[in-house]
């Protein structure tokens, strides 16, 4: 059977979020906590794999204890399997540390067919962990994916790529990289969604994916953020008022005035 | 990691992925990273190198050359006419073992966004993403000459300023828009023909067919100067079409917010934002769009922004020089009528 891995994160949800005015920095426990948009497609990519040629799925966090909640959220979706890697000494990790904690993990968790991620998270909005991952497993990756099909041991992919519509194969195993163009997310049941907190979730620490503590968090992180502001961008704000025609000319008007109307 | 540990000291020069695009042009960021990466490498006094990978590559480089690099490493095969990512981060990381660039800076378009992180991992180093701000700077806590990049954060309600003191190269993509481009004459610039050795038959990853998308501005978004952008409020499909006539008056291209591009009124290279284009044009029109953030983030180098939404509470008029408060749909008839009547009596 097919054996297939999901990364999924717990993010702040930022439309909702909200923000210390003096630092720029999120204030996490005014700000609630969702699973990451992109890793639902992602998660939803699994599960249709699932569906279409039978597949283990297995979902996959690195965080806090509580990112647990978003692991009961992949159960209650239909995924077989939950793994939550979790260390104090992972904290403060970027996205090269993250990537390398996941891989890691993945690797200690046995063969594996597809790897799925979303295509980027919304807290940091890098994009890195896909390609990442891929470096350190060194399995190809394949992004802006619209339709993929299994046949024996390689995947038929259709993509959207540069200027190009692409149909490419590909032996597996295989990281497909999931944006929200991909599919469209299911629902899942009630009754899923009540005993979902009832299963059992692997816990993972550095002791059992190996390394050394100066390797993760933010002592084994190359990038440094040294600040942090929030934005604003107030200008004139002139009202242009008057009935339609009044306001068509002032705003021809003013197009002129500004140089870009030249007759 | 295939990059080998050299101490930091032995990194020196700036390098630009200078990207070619549909295998037909020089990448506009691309030029814009040129002409940034020169005012980083005059201020650091090292050299600015531009790396170009292309089908016929010869025919790019009287252009890249315009844009004033010290060094042109370039390398030209059929293998190299789109890119691969396959290819190309295996011969970015012989090529940064053999020169040691300190800082490469990266378009943020599909390839640069692929490339980037990739190398990141093989050389265990940092990068940062889509970065709006670039400079230098001196720290007794971290080191000299560092590149500083600030970027969005957290949907782009708020900016992050990013380092990469202890490792290298130090790596930022960019988004395309963001800086000026600007040729320098009388520059000489060395010009380097690299061998392309490659296996294609090791490729994993095999092509099957192309065919082609259906809606392509003519100009792209980033370089257009005059930006027509149509969101929710227009309502339709049809509605939206119309922002295409007054497009085409006023010598601009259309783009739009997340929604247009949702429900299938025009394509995915239209969308301005965080997850699209940065835009800078003279004239940004915004029919019917409310201005979330993570759309005006994207809009707010514009020279003079007018919009056009029902409701004064939009947040798009805190950042509009004008102010229009009428139908979105109403506004864009009646304005397409007027140019047409004044263009004719002219
Ligand atoms: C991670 C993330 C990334 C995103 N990236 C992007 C991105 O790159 N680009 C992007 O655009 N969005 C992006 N979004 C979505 C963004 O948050 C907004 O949802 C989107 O920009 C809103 O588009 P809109 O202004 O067209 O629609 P709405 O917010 O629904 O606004 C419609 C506006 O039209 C006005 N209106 C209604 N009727 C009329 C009328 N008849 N005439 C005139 N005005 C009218 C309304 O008052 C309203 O202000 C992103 C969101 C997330 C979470
Ligand atoms: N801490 C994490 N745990 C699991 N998956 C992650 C984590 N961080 C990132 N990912 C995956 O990588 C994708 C891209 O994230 P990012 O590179 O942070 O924008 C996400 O959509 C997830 O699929």
């Amino acid at each position: 059977m097919l054996s297939i891995l999901v990364c999924i994160k717990q993010v702040p949800d930022t439309q909702k979020a909200v923000f210390d005015p003096r630092t720029g920095v999120i204030d996490r426990s005014g700000t609630e906590n969702i699973m990451n948009p992109d890793d639902l497609h992602a998660l939803e990519m699994a599960l249709s794999l699932k569906d279409e040629y039978g597949a283990s799925v297995t979902a996959i966090t690195m965080g806090p204890p509580q990112a647990a909640d978003v692991l009961n959220e992949a159960h209650a979706l239909g995924v077989d399997r939950c793994v939550l890697v979790s260390d104090q000494r992972f904290a403060g990790s970027d996205s090269l540390v993250t990537s390398k904690v996941l891989s890691r993990a993945i690797v200690k968790l046995g063969a594996y067919d597809i790897i799925v991620t979303g295509r980027e998270a919304i807290d940091g909005n890098t994009a890195h962990v896909g390609f990442q991952l891929s470096e350190f497993l060194q399995i190809p990756l394949l992004a802006q994916i619209h339709k993929f099909k299994i046949n024996k041991d390689s995947a038929i992919i259709e993509r959207l790529y540069g200027h190009e519509y692409q149909k490419i194969q590909v032996r597996l195993p295989v990281l497909i990289v999931v944006g929200k163009h991909a599919n469209r997310v299911r629902i899942p049941r009630l009754a899923d969604i009540k005993t979902c907190t009832d299963k059992k979730i692997i816990v993972m620490t550095m002791n059992d994916i190996g390394g050394t503590e100066e390797e993760y968090g933010a002592a084994g992180s190359p990038t440094v953020v040294i600040e942090t502001e929030i934005f604003s961008h107030k200008r004139g704000k002139e009202i242009l008022s008057g009935d339609m025609n009044e306001i068509i000319d002032i705003l021809v008007h003013r197009l002129k005035k500004h140089n870009i109307l030249r007759y | 990691m295939s990059g080998k540990q050299v101490s930091i000291e032995n990194y020196r020069d700036v390098w630009i992925f200078t990207e070619i695009q549909d295998h037909e042009r020089v990448l506009e960021g691309a030029l814009e990273l040129l002409s940034k990466g020169r005012e980083i490498a005059d201020t650091l006094g090292v050299k600015l190198y531009a790396v170009v990978f292309a089908l016929e590559a010869e025919q790019y480089l009287p252009v890249v050359e315009r844009y004033g690099p010290d060094v042109i490493l370039y390398c030209s095969d059929r293998g190299l006419k789109h890119y691969d990512s396959q290819i190309f981060p295996d011969i970015y990381t012989r090529l940064i073992n053999e020169y040691r660039p300190s800082i490469i800076l990266f378009p943020s378009t599909e390839a640069g966004t692929d490339l980037a992180p990739r190398l990141a991992q093989r050389f265990g180093t940092g990068l940062t993403s889509h970065c709006t701000g670039l400079s230098i700077m001196d720290s007794d806590v971290y080191g000299k000459g560092l590149l500083v990049m600030k970027r969005p954060a957290y949907s782009g309600n708020a900016i992050a300023t990013v380092i990469c003191p202890r490792r290298r190269p130090q790596m930022a993509t960019v988004q395309q828009g963001v800086f000026d481009k600007k040729e320098i004459h009388g520059r000489k610039t060395e010009i380097v023909r690299l061998p392309f050795n490659f296996d294609i038959d090791q490729l994993s990853v095999v092509s099957l067919e192309a065919p082609k998308r259906w809606d392509k501005p003519k100009v792209p978004l980033e370089q257009a100067s005059v930006v027509i952008a149509g969101g929710r409020g227009l309502g339709s499909k049809r509605n939206f079409d119309t922002l295409f006539e007054l497009a085409e008056i006023l010598g601009g291209e259309v783009g739009a917010t997340r929604v247009p591009v949702f429900n299938r009124w025009c394509g995915e290279e239209r969308m301005i934002g965080q997850t699209g284009k940065t835009i800078r044009p003279q004239l940004y029109l915004g029919f019917g769009i409310s201005g979330q953030i993570q759309h005006t983030a994207s809009i707010v180098d514009s020279e003079i922004i007018v919009s056009i939404n029902t409701s004064t509470a939009a947040p798009i008029t805190e950042l509009s020089d004008y102010v229009i408060t009428e139908d979105a749909h109403a506004i864009l008839c009646r304005l397409i009528e007027r140019l047409k009547t004044e263009k004719r009596t002219v």
